[in-house]
């Protein structure tokens, strides 16, 4: 019974993580049809930020900040160098030049840094764990309960109450008439960017809380789980992301937990052949609307 | 027919030499517009005639081959639509577009963001709820769930939330039952004596003459008469002209034409 | 035209793109046996590469999951073929008694082709069930599994540690033969008829469906085909370098393959082998630059990565610059063949088919509208009590009409009176809330618009789903092979419905380049290449002036004089309506208010208030009733 109290624990704070990154690519996939394959070059982006305020020795508070605000400005600029001049153009045309800033990112790392992985130590009390009712609680989960718990309700405030969130949900909607409504579609965009930029960075301190190590090569991994809890959910719906993402997060830990050790390298084989199972039934995602046939 | 202008009132929008195309196909071609200072100006015509292009150009959804569009004596033709609505123009898109997942109150938040410190806007809500009582009961149900006549009131309430000084609607009669069509009719002339200048499409016609002042028959995206409502009214080959059955249709012709008015 | 003939022209003409490459490869490698090597990888890449384009460049889906399969292939063609005593100790508890297997390589080399394309097919159901974006996600999240796979089945795969003493077998001339293989089949593919219907369902899923394309079995085809070359590729690189890891065939050959692809462009066969030169150029300058080289004197600092750098600069450049590639969609025999044969530039708009002046005359002749043919019998296709809600909305409410043999019939009404909903549920693009349709005996108002188009149900639609990447006579054989294929009776040699249609001149033009007008006309002449029994035309006559709008009139009726189908046709101009059709039904609101011959249709005073409303002081259409009657 502690033990699957502890597993749906660990099952909540490793989905909360996919469920911040997936949230974000759908923001952008819901706005511009984007399929953000930087998205988590943007993970990347922020961990080596961490890297570098902690070699100046600064406190962890700044380096999360910093790293916070190294993604969203990441995410601007990618917005406004390399899917701005592709925004009228295909699907495939956008995503191929997402994978094109993907690699770029990543090779900047491997040039600019190093191709091997860098340790970012974590402070103590990071790692540090209490016990409550039976259940091993450390920091770390506090922190990504905190965290996502305060990043999802923000969420949810600024799409409801205000004008630019309101713009945004109507913009996935019907975008020109976003624009007949005098509110630039430049600055929708640009929001939309930030905002995954800043769940994406929020995603990155709580994993480097976790691993501590980054690489040049983290993000498209990391993406990828994004990615997955997006087709899970339905492209593009918001909280169908969110909930693809604890599926997704959920189904690992529990993998883990059943499968016999020596199979444990293959949960995620697993848990994607599964998602693709599931999508044999459900080509559509669980929230995703077969594209409606306009004639 | 010779084209009117608009009497007395100031030109507050004209339209020269228009020209657009969709690929290799001319939607409209050299079309000439002109809207007074509180007029209510109609452009009649079946589908396909080319009345929405216009539209859409002048909102810049779509870029003219040609032509000049000149809103209160500034060349808007090539400002994009986010320019052009802050301007003062404003569009109740064909087939409304509302927000469907949206609430009735984010849509008209939506509406008003377009006003950029424009008029009064309280009073313009207050009028608002004057004009649509319904609106103000279902402030927070989703656009989606309004029905038809409920979501072009909303549309129009929408545009009007935006404090536009010309208002362009875009075939607000389109699948709303006859009785419907009354009622969104009789809101737009209620419009009429608030000061708001208009240009509507329509391919309702004879409904749409009842109450413009002037109006331009528009037919393979040309003008094919103009005139004003009174004139229109009155003219026996309105229904030929309209559907194409004039000119080398002389069999088709009697059948076509309706009487002259009462 | 004998069939086989013109489909192996195009694989013949892709041996000219390999001839260029091989003498390249054999010119520059019979330097040092770096050189060699150098030559070997690259040309291998080049058959991985071309594998990759037989699936992205007829459906249109990136695939991240075909290194994948080269990976797969390598492996198992190193288990298969490697000397056992090297096996007993890098996989001493191989399964299936594998580290005692040692097949001589090319058998090895053969059955993990065979394997994997066999693996390939079974993954390929669950990913072709999706497309688009949601597809290039799968195929990334097969890439990832794979290699967890290859990386912890430590009894199979030794893991992440190298598997070596694999024979090194591949010599530049098996990789030569390979890639000839790969060329030729990846043209004769793209010209195949399921190439063709692969290609169709990319460029417009749903008019492909509605020419009775089973766009997800023609992906599935050029899925598992593509398969093969991947495999084969990745096969020949394990037994070139001796030594693999799971690693070899990951991120690095993805990013590295798709760098290729896109620069040469997707759509081109001979881009996908200049795409492979030019970048194992680029990326080997790069590599060596980061090397830290000393040149001029100067020592340069190493920058690994550098190669990377290159390969995702070559994707971003050439999609912010030019994302259909070099080549686009033009092959290398394509360039003599432009210049051997010019294709004369068309008129703006050619008179219309069939319409000989006299005919046009006729048709629009006062009082000539030709009588409805007497209707014995059946109808052809009825519609009874139709149905189509959608969310609250009804756009189309309880609808009956009948369409017989060779009737010409139009239905008309103002904009949203649900018009092309209704044609939209004939054609089976939505399947109806209420009510059935019925095609002489059966019903079909279940079955898909596939099936319908192959009972020979044909349309067009209002604003043209052509191929767009495919020329005018691709765009007709796509409703030909369907017709060949269902309705071996009724079909038609692509030439003669050229001919007939007078498309003759414009053949090979890409369907998108053509002006509007005819545009239409290639989307009718693929519609009558079905070889229709009932034809059914949206708007034909939309964007028409009077005199091509007349001209249409003789076009369409001459095609159901030769054709013998019956045609349901929507239009907005009343005059042409009114001139072409021998009955007509009025929709309004969704319901019929009308139906009658031109003439009886004309005199209804609710057709003119369904399009001009009514008069207002009237408080119904009393008024018009007066004023018509």
């Amino acid at each position: 019974m502690e033990n699957v109290a502890q597993q749906i624990l660990n099952g909540l704070t490793l989905g909360a993580t996919y469920a911040l990154m997936a949230l974000g690519l759908a923001i952008v996939f819901s706005i511009i049809g984007l399929v953000n394959f930087a998205h988590g070059e943007l993970i990347t982006i922020s961990a080596y930020t961490m890297l570098a305020m902690r070699y100046l020795g600064l406190p962890w508070v700044v380096w999360a900040l910093a790293g916070v605000l190294a993604s969203v400005l990441g995410a601007l600029v990618m917005e406004r160098l390399a899917f701005r001049p592709v925004r009228h153009a295909s699907p495939v045309t956008m995503m191929l030049t997402s994978f094109g800033v993907s690699v770029l990112v990543a090779a900047a790392f491997e040039i600019g840094i190093s191709p091997r992985p860098r340790a970012i130590p974590q402070p103590g009390w990071i790692t540090s764990s209490f016990s409550v009712a039976g259940l091993q609680l450390r920091a770390e989960h506090l922190l990504t309960f905190g965290v996502t718990a305060v990043a999802l309700l923000g969420l949810l405030l600024l799409l409801r109450r205000s004008l630019i969130g309101a713009a945004m949900r109507a913009a996935a909607e019907d975008f020109d008439a976003v624009r007949l409504m005098g509110i630039k579609a430049n600055a929708v965009i640009a929001y939309a960017f930030a905002i995954s930029g800043l769940l994406a960075g929020l995603a990155s301190v709580i994993i480097m809380s976790r691993r501590g190590v980054a690489t040049p090569h983290m993000g498209l991994t990391l993406g990828l789980n994004a990615f997955v809890a997006n087709v899970i959910g339905g492209m593009g719906n918001l909280w169908g992301a969110v909930a693809g993402g604890f599926i997704l997060g959920f189904g690992e830990v529990a993998l883990r937990a059943w499968l016999p050790a020596s199979l444990s390298g293959l949960t995620q084989g697993f848990l994607f052949l599964m998602v693709a199972v599931f999508l044999l039934i459900w080509p559509h995602g669980l929230f995703g609307q077969k594209t409606a046939v306009r004639v | 027919m010779t084209a009117h202008a608009a009497g007395a009132s100031r030109s507050l929008f004209s339209v020269a030499g228009l020209t657009t195309r969709y690929g290799a196909i001319d939607a409209v071609r050299a079309v000439d517009l002109e809207v007074g200072q509180g007029e209510i100006v109609a452009v009649l015509g079946p589908n396909g005639a080319g009345k929405s292009t216009i539209l859409h150009s002048i909102m810049g959804l779509v870029r003219p081959a040609a032509g000049t569009i000149v809103f209160d004596g500034r060349d808007i033709t090539a400002l994009d639509t986010e320019g052009t609505v802050r301007l003062g123009v404003g569009l109740v898109p064909e087939r409304r577009r509302l927000f469907k997942n949206l609430s009735v109150r984010d849509n008209l938040r939506l509406g008003a963001a377009a006003r950029r410190g424009r008029g009064d806007k309280a009073a313009d809500e207050q009028l608002l709820f004057e004009l649509f009582p319904i609106l103000r009961e279902r402030m927070d149900q989703l656009a989606g769930f309004l029905s038809g006549g409920e979501a072009q009131q909303l549309a129009i309430a929408r545009a009007i939330m935006g404090a536009p000084r010309l208002l362009l609607l875009d075939e607000p009669s389109l699948g709303l039952a006859p009785i419907l069509v009354e009622a969104v009719f009789n809101l737009i002339q209620g419009l009429r004596g608030r000061g708001y200048t208009i240009l509507i499409v329509e391919q309702n016609a004879y409904q749409v003459l009842e109450f413009a002042d002037r109006a331009y028959i528009l037919r393979n995206g040309r003008i094919a008469m103009q005139g004003t409502a009174q004139e229109l009214r009155e003219e026996d080959s309105l229904f030929s002209a309209y559907l194409g059955l004039g000119g080398s249709q002389p069999a088709c012709d009697t059948a076509g034409a309706p009487a002259p008015g009462r | 035209m004998n069939q086989i003939g013109s489909r192996f022209r195009p694989a013949l003409g892709g041996l000219a793109s390999w001839l260029v490459l091989a003498v390249l490869a054999l010119l520059y490698a019979t330097g040092s046996s770096s050189r060699d090597q150098l030559v070997t990888v690259m040309l291998i890449n080049a058959v991985i590469v071309v594998g990759i384009q037989i699936y992205t460049g007829n459906t249109g889906i990136v695939s991240f999951g075909h290194v994948s399969l080269a990976g797969i292939a390598a492996y198992l063609s190193a288990l298969l073929a490697t000397p056992s005593a090297v096996k007993m100790s890098i996989i001493p508890h191989a399964p299936f008694g594998l580290a005692h297997v040692e097949m001589p390589p090319v058998l090895g080399i053969l059955l993990a082709v065979v394997i994997t394309t066999a693996i390939a097919a079974v993954l390929g159901l669950a990913i072709n069930r999706v497309s688009g974006l949601t597809a290039s996600i799968v195929t990334l999240a097969m890439l990832f599994v794979v290699n967890a796979v290859l990386t912890n089945w430590k009894d199979l795969t030794g893991g992440a540690e190298a598997f070596y003493g694999i024979p090194v077998v591949t010599t530049r001339w098996w990789v030569l033969a390979a890639l000839l293989a790969a060329v030729l089949a990846a043209r004769y593919f793209w010209a195949s008829r399921v190439g063709l219907r692969a290609r169709a369902g990319r460029d417009d899923e749903l008019a492909a469906a509605s020419m009775g394309v089973r766009v997800v079995r023609a992906r599935y085809f050029s899925w598992v085909v593509s398969a093969v070359f991947a495999a084969l590729g990745g096969a020949l690189l394990g037994h070139l370098l001796g030594a693999i890891q799971p690693g070899t065939f990951y991120l690095s050959l993805n990013f590295l393959t798709l760098a290729m692809l896109v620069l040469g462009g997707m759509n081109s066969i001979t881009g996908a082998l200049l795409g492979t030169v030019v970048v194992t150029v680029g990326s080997e300058l790069a590599r060596w630059l980061g090397d830290g080289p000393r040149l001029l004197g100067v020592d340069l600092p190493d920058l690994p990565g550098l190669s990377l750098l290159f390969q995702g600069a070559v994707i971003l450049i050439v999609m912010l610059l030019k994302p259909e590639g070099i080549m686009g969609d033009r092959e290398l025999d394509h360039l003599w063949r432009r210049r051997g044969r010019p294709v004369s530039e068309p008129a703006e708009a050619p008179a219309l088919p069939g319409a000989e002046p006299a005919e046009a005359q006729s048709a629009v002749a006062p009082g000539a509208t030709v009588p409805s043919a007497a209707q014995p019998g059946r109808p052809l296709l009825a519609v009874s009590s139709v149905s189509m809600h959608f969310a609250g909305l009804r756009a189309v409410d309880g609808v009956s009409l009948e369409v017989h043999p060779g009737q010409i019939v139009g239905l008309i009404g103002p904009n949203g009176a649900g018009k092309t909903t209704l044609l939209n549920v004939i054609s089976g693009v939505y399947s109806p809330t209420g009510g059935k349709v019925t095609l002489g005996e059966e019903e079909i108002s279940s079955l898909s618009a596939t099936r319908i188009a192959w009972r020979g149900v044909a349309r067009t639609f209002q604003n043209i789903h052509l191929f767009s990447g495919l020329s005018v006579r691709e765009n007709i054989e796509v409703g030909a092979a369907t017709a060949a294929a269902h309705r071996p009776e009724v079909h038609r040699a692509a030439d003669e419905l050229l001919e007939l249609s007078g498309l003759g001149e414009v053949a090979e033009r890409k369907a998108s380049t053509l002006p509007y007008g005819l545009q239409r006309q290639v989307e009718m002449a693929r519609a009558v290449a079905l070889g229709p029994q009932v034809l059914l035309l949206d708007e034909p006559a939309a964007g028409m002036n009077e005199a091509e709008s007349e001209a249409l009139i003789g076009a369409i009726r001459a095609i159901r004089d030769r054709e013998g189908c019956a045609v349901l046709l929507i239009d907005h101009d009343l005059h042409f309506v009114l001139n072409l059709c021998e009955r007509i039904y009025v929709l309004d609101a969704g319901r019929i208010i009308a139906a009658g011959t031109p003439d009886e249709i004309q005199k209804e005073a609710c057709v003119i208030e369904a399009y001009l409303g009514t008069k207002a002081g009237g408080a119904s259409g009393q008024v018009q009733v007066e004023a018509v009657v």
